[in-house]
């Protein structure tokens, strides 16, 4: 294989691919990356066994086209510390030399033949495309996923279709995030994706809203957003019934207002709060709203200015998991349903109807 | 692939069945000696499983995709775990638990842990929540020849498939057909191996024998001076042999002086020193005893030369005091 490059264009390609692959891992070809050069494109594809990345670039020319399979660490250690220019690429079997302006290195790479490429797919699975809201859906509910590898479903985003509306959902059993988009199918289908797979998902989508298309099958998922295609093998196993655990009816007590006063008050009362969880409270309580914690580093106390309706009551939650809440409604305005000091908060916002989010409290001791 | 497998047809017929109905258990435990075909049971059995076919033979057809991919050993559904080192760590088992939480590129996915024994205990603790729900249709199999090692809340979650031990001659039959050993060969090590193929195959090799003509000098004239020689034995592995030996020739011993019976005696080729020895039944049961305790002990990670030393100690002991009071 021989091909030349644009030196920016081959870091691009690296930058979205490189996340995924893993710098050890039991199958060492994992740890590099396939690169392919053929009908004027060059193929990137990492791979952690679980997310397969893949990615297109132009390339500059090519002089005999063929795949080679280049550790990924050295090659990107390399690139990024070089001058712009033209990149040159060359194999000979797994001998690969890179030549750029003002030298040129050799790596010995793995036989391309042995990278486990995604396999092939069984069954056409369902098709759909989302024309817009997808960025904006995976960041309000990603945060919500869980780390815990000994609960494998919780560590993933569910998505279920139902009447045109595509709904992704995510919890770690102690919250909930929420979001509905329009899709194009009407073929109803419900499975999870890990959220590992989705985060990639997010980056290349980048700043604008792009077109996403979406495939579904039984055992693996796929994304192709411009020039970029992710395949993720799917999570096994059901997901929790949550719909069941959004309070139903009137909130027992309301709280209407602008977030980025709340983020900050919460944020403050943080600093001062201590122990394995940093607790913060709420207090509704006669005219006043009041966001305060204790601990043996001291106290902080702070009325902040939102409307509310409904009972008083004295709540406490983890602060990390509200504010990531708040945070990801990500619009001014936000509706805040109390139900009780050990009923869910949930919360809505009036511009996204899609988004809600639910934070369960910590018992006041 | 069931093919290969002598002297279990009670196994494997249960295996086959259970496959032919579609009645597979999410968790089996194959337990029995060491070297008895339990392993090479288990891959037939996951073969058999992962097969898209042979729901009426109840093993692998051999000719489908997933049966391809299986004797190339690439199949992405099969998970064959085993110790790194001394043991099963943690680290496996969580990435095995990752493996089988992703659906499986077919319909199931097969996991084959071997020496389970030697999981560590977190290693099999954050192993049994997948034990007792696997996800979807995964089926586990353990391979295991010490099972009481095992913790009991994992042992109640398999479904248990016993192994026996193979007759002397199907274990010659085996070494003389499969292994190109010499007739006369394979009838000694197959007699010493306990109706374990593999252990008759550990035996044949020149260093075992070579290892026995040693522990055999000893074992006829125990003295604390002879095993300090560091030539003697190296490692545990060849102080556990060791200890086999010993406790097969004080066997034979014991029975040929309590029946005279000589068709049951496995040293075959020390039958004239058996029939001339003039210990008595009860030196040689505290004998038994003595190499019995250092085998319990070895097992325990005593150091294989205090494990040595002790025993030989006990053994002079034995043999000298009964003899000066004779």
């Amino acid at each position: 294989m021989h091909f030349t490059i644009d030196r920016d264009n081959m870091l691009s390609a690296l930058g979205t691919v490189l996340r995924i692959v893993p710098s050890r891992s039991p199958l060492t070809i994992t740890t590099g990356l396939f690169i392919k050069a053929g009908g004027g494109f060059m193929e990137m594809v990492g791979t952690d066994l679980e997310v397969t990345v893949r990615c297109r670039m132009p390339v500059l020319d090519i002089g005999r086209e063929g795949e080679v399979v280049i550790p990924a660490r050295q090659l990107f250690e390399i690139m990024r510390r070089m001058a712009e220019g033209k990149i040159e690429i060359d194999s000979d079997k797994n001998d690969i030399t890179v030549v750029y302006p003002g030298g040129e290195a050799r790596i010995a790479g793995f036989p391309p033949e042995e990278f486990p490429l995604a396999m092939p797919s069984v069954d056409t699975g369902i098709s759909m495309t989302i024309q817009e809201g997808l960025k904006e859906a995976l960041r309000s509910v990603i945060y919500a996923a869980g780390r815990d590898e000994l609960r494998p479903v919780f560590t993933g985003v569910q998505f279920e279709v139902s009447e045109g509306i595509l709904t992704l959902a995510a919890t770690d059993a102690h919250r909930l995030a929420v979001y509905e988009l329009k899709t194009d199918t009407t073929e109803p289908c419900s499975i999870v994706i890990p959220a590992k797979a989705l985060r990639e998902v997010e980056r290349a989508l980048g700043q604008e809203e792009e077109r996403v298309l979406v495939n579904i099958q039984h055992n693996q998922a796929s994304f192709v957003i411009g020039t970029v295609e992710i395949y993720t093998r799917l999570i096994e196993g059901r997901f929790p019934d949550w719909r069941a655990a959004i309070p139903q009816g009137k909130a027992r007590t309301m709280i209407q207002g602008e977030t980025a006063g709340l983020v900050r008050a919460v944020e403050r009362a943080q600093v001062l709060a201590s122990g394995e969880v940093s607790t913060v409270i709420i207090r509704v309580q006669e005219a006043n709203l009041t966001v305060y914690s204790q601990s043996e580093l001291g106290g902080l106390k702070e009325n902040v200015p939102l409307f509310f309706e409904g009972e008083p009551v004295e709540i406490a939650f983890n602060s990390t998991y509200l504010l990531e809440a708040l945070k990801a409604a990500g619009n001014e305005k936000v509706d805040i349903e109390l139900n009780g000091n050990m009923g869910p908060a949930v919360i809505r916002t009036p511009n996204a109807k899609g988004y809600l989010a639910l934070v369960l409290p910590l018992r006041i001791i | 692939m069931y093919g290969h497998i002598r002297g279990q047809d009670n196994a494997v017929a249960r295996l086959k069945t259970l496959r032919r109905l579609g009645k597979v258990a999410h968790a089996y435990l194959f337990t029995g000696p060491p070297g008895v075909g339990k392993h090479t049971t288990a891959k037939a059995f996951a073969g058999a499983l992962l097969c898209d076919a042979g729901g009426e033979t109840g093993g692998a057809c051999g000719i489908c995709r997933q049966c391809r991919l299986f004797q190339s050993a690439a199949h992405p559904d099969l998970q064959m775990i085993g110790p790194e080192g001394a043991s099963i760590g943690i680290d496996q088992v969580r990435r095995l638990n990752a493996a089988v939480s992703r659906k499986p590129y077919n319909h199931r996915h097969v996991v084959v842990i071997d020496a389970a024994d030697v999981c560590t205990d977190q290693a099999q603790n954050a192993f049994l929540k997948t034990l007792e729900e696997p996800p979807g249709a995964a089926v586990f199999i353990l391979v295991s020849d010490r099972p009481e090692a095992l913790l009991p809340t994992v042992l109640s979650r398999c479904c248990e498939v016993k192994f026996r031990r193979l007759g002397v001659d199907l274990v010659a039959e085996e070494l003389v057909q499969r292994h190109d050993v010499p007739a006369v060969e394979a009838k000694a090590a197959a007699a010493l191996a306990g109706g374990s193929i593999g252990r008759a195959l550990e035996l044949h090799t020149p260093a075992a024998a070579a290892l026995r003509e040693k522990v055999l000098a000893v074992a006829a004239n125990p003295a604390l001076a002879r095993v300090n020689d560091k030539t003697l034995f190296a490692g545990r592995a060849e102080a556990r042999q060791w200890l086999d030996f010993m406790s097969l020739w004080y066997r034979d011993l014991l029975l040929y002086r309590l029946t005279g019976n000589t068709g049951l005696i496995v040293n075959t080729d020390r039958l004239q020193e058996i029939k001339q020895a003039a210990y008595t039944a009860s030196q040689l049961l505290k004998a038994v005893e003595s190499v019995e305790t250092g085998q319990k002990m070895l097992r325990a990670n005593v150091h294989q030369r205090l494990v040595m030393e002790g025993l030989t100690a006990r053994l002079a002991s034995v043999f000298q005091k009964d003899s000066s009071r004779a």
